[in-house]
């Protein structure tokens, strides 16, 4: 096959049954599954370069870049490209400048350049010490009152999901399903307060009917709610619970699940704000 | 995306009996099946392909379940058929996705600007990410990756020469070279 019809085929260009022959085709046989990857590469720097035509572009965006995967791809290769750049001007690659990549002064130029505050944070150590115990003991009534609210809003009816359309959802998977620990990033557009969690539950949950559920962070329990309701749902069943944005800062979370009087019996659902 | 739970130990030897009575035959048939398949998801630009694979064996399992008497395809295209209906599931899912689960790591972190303290910073994780690669290979990328779309042609064509491969090949063993830097580099960013 030639590189012309994989070009194509990239670009969404070929009819249905000529895409499906190739796929068929090249997803078999590994010589020509490299043969279309090499045919990527060069369309991709290509689009990069700027030298597609008007319609190839449009191709190129509305069919080609139309998964996560390869946006990230195509951003990364532009990053290299402007790495390449402002590395090769400044020095040329020696064994010396490798070594350096891991040295103690690059680690904490890594460190403190990127996040300046953090120097300010050290310096001002005792201040903020005396400051976090004063806040600390403030936001624990303000995190009570808040916590009774949503167990209060939690223990309503979440049967009908047309409710929850503006409001942002996230569906999370057990911890034991492969590729379950799902990155949320919280969009600066959201206009609601809440976002709508789903959380699948695995068959050998599923003929119960309610459970205890624990929002988590760095060990410590921020959310508690009791027997909230299991949902029917089109794979068997599931949790829903609304959860205020502002306590879902950036970091690692998970949820647990159990059944009420039984935290040996715990679903755990791991996830990652950004 | 409906996904469908784990097969049981008789519905996947109800698959692998469908692919060959010869239970060693069968196993290296569902491998190269899978294999295929994975290969079939990363040509689509699916980051979870593994997922989407196993889902297709799940669908295949499930419905030779309720069926009297087997498909009469080959395997392969009718695994094909369902795993073409799971990518366009998987498309139609990120559409409607209101909160998106991609990370826009390389234009910016959160705000999605580009100032130069956040490419800085990409620069400095690249840095330790690149003193990493062994082998010569962090020169390549350099070379490689030249800015300069005049000069890029004739160094890709002097490195393909002094590796003593194609420029083809060059491509691809800069494209696995690619992938690691940029694992690398994400991990580096999370902890930045």
């Amino acid at each position: 096959m030639d590189t012309e019809k994989f070009r194509k085929y990239l670009l969404g260009d070929l009819s249905t049954e000529e895409s499906e022959e190739l796929e068929q085709v090249v997803i078999f046989d590994e010589e020509m599954s490299e043969s279309l990857l090499e045919a990527e590469i060069v369309l991709v720097e290509d689009h990069l370069d700027g030298t597609l035509s008007a319609d190839e572009e449009l191709q190129f965006t509305t069919n080609y870049l139309v998964t996560p995967e390869r946006r990230k791809n195509e951003e990364f290769v532009t990053l290299l490209a402007e790495y390449s750049g402002a590395r090769s001007a400044a020095r040329p690659v020696t064994e010396d400048r490798v070594k350096k990549g891991t040295s103690f002064i690059h680690q904490v130029r890594l460190a403190f350049f990127a996040r300046p505050a953090r120097l300010y944070a050290v310096s001002l150590l005792i201040l903020i010490f005396a400051m976090a115990t004063y806040f600390w003991f403030r936001h624990d009534g303000e995190l009570g009152k808040l916590q009774a609210e949503y167990a209060a809003l939690n223990g309503q009816d979440f049967t009908d999901l047309g409710q929850f359309k503006d409001i942002g959802t996230v569906n999370v998977l057990p911890g034991k399903v492969r590729g379950s620990d799902s990155t949320v990033r919280i969009g600066e557009n959201t206009s609601s307060d809440n976002i709508f969690v789903r959380l699948a539950l695995p068959i050998e949950f599923r003929s119960h009917d309610y459970y205890d559920v624990q929002l988590i962070k760095e060990k410590k329990t921020i959310f508690k709610f009791e027997s909230l309701r299991a949902y029917p749902n089109d794979g068997g069943k599931e949790l829903r619970i609304i959860l205020p944005l502002k306590l879902l800062v950036k970091g690692a979370y998970r949820i647990d699940a159990s059944l009420p009087d039984k935290t040996d019996s715990t679903v755990t659902y791991p996830f990652t704000v950004q | 995306m409906k996904t469908h739970p784990s097969l049981s130990k008789a519905d996947f030897d109800k698959l692998l009996g469908w692919l060959s009575p010869d239970q060693d035959d069968a196993g290296r048939k569902y491998l190269v099946i899978r294999e295929g398949l994975v290969r079939y998801f990363r040509l689509k630009g699916c980051y979870e392909s593994q997922s989407l694979v196993d889902e297709t064996i799940n669908r295949v399992a499930i419905k030779l379940k309720t069926l009297e008497d087997p498909p009469d395809l080959k395997p392969i295209t009718y695994f094909y058929g369902f795993a073409k209906n799971i990518f366009f599931e998987f498309l139609a899912e990120l559409k409607k996705s209101p909160v998106q689960f991609e990370p826009g790591f390389f234009r910016g972190l959160v705000t999605g600007t580009d100032d130069d303290r956040d490419k800085e910073t990409r620069f400095l994780c690249l840095d330790d990410c690149m003193a990493k690669l062994k082998n010569g290979e962090a020169e390549m990328v350099l070379t490689y990756f030249t800015k300069d779309r005049s000069e890029k042609f004739e160094a890709r064509r002097l490195l393909a020469k002094k590796l003593n491969i194609t420029v083809g090949n060059l491509h691809i063993k800069i494209h696995r070279v690619k992938n690691v830097l940029r694992a690398c580099v994400e991990k580096c960013l999370e902890k930045v």
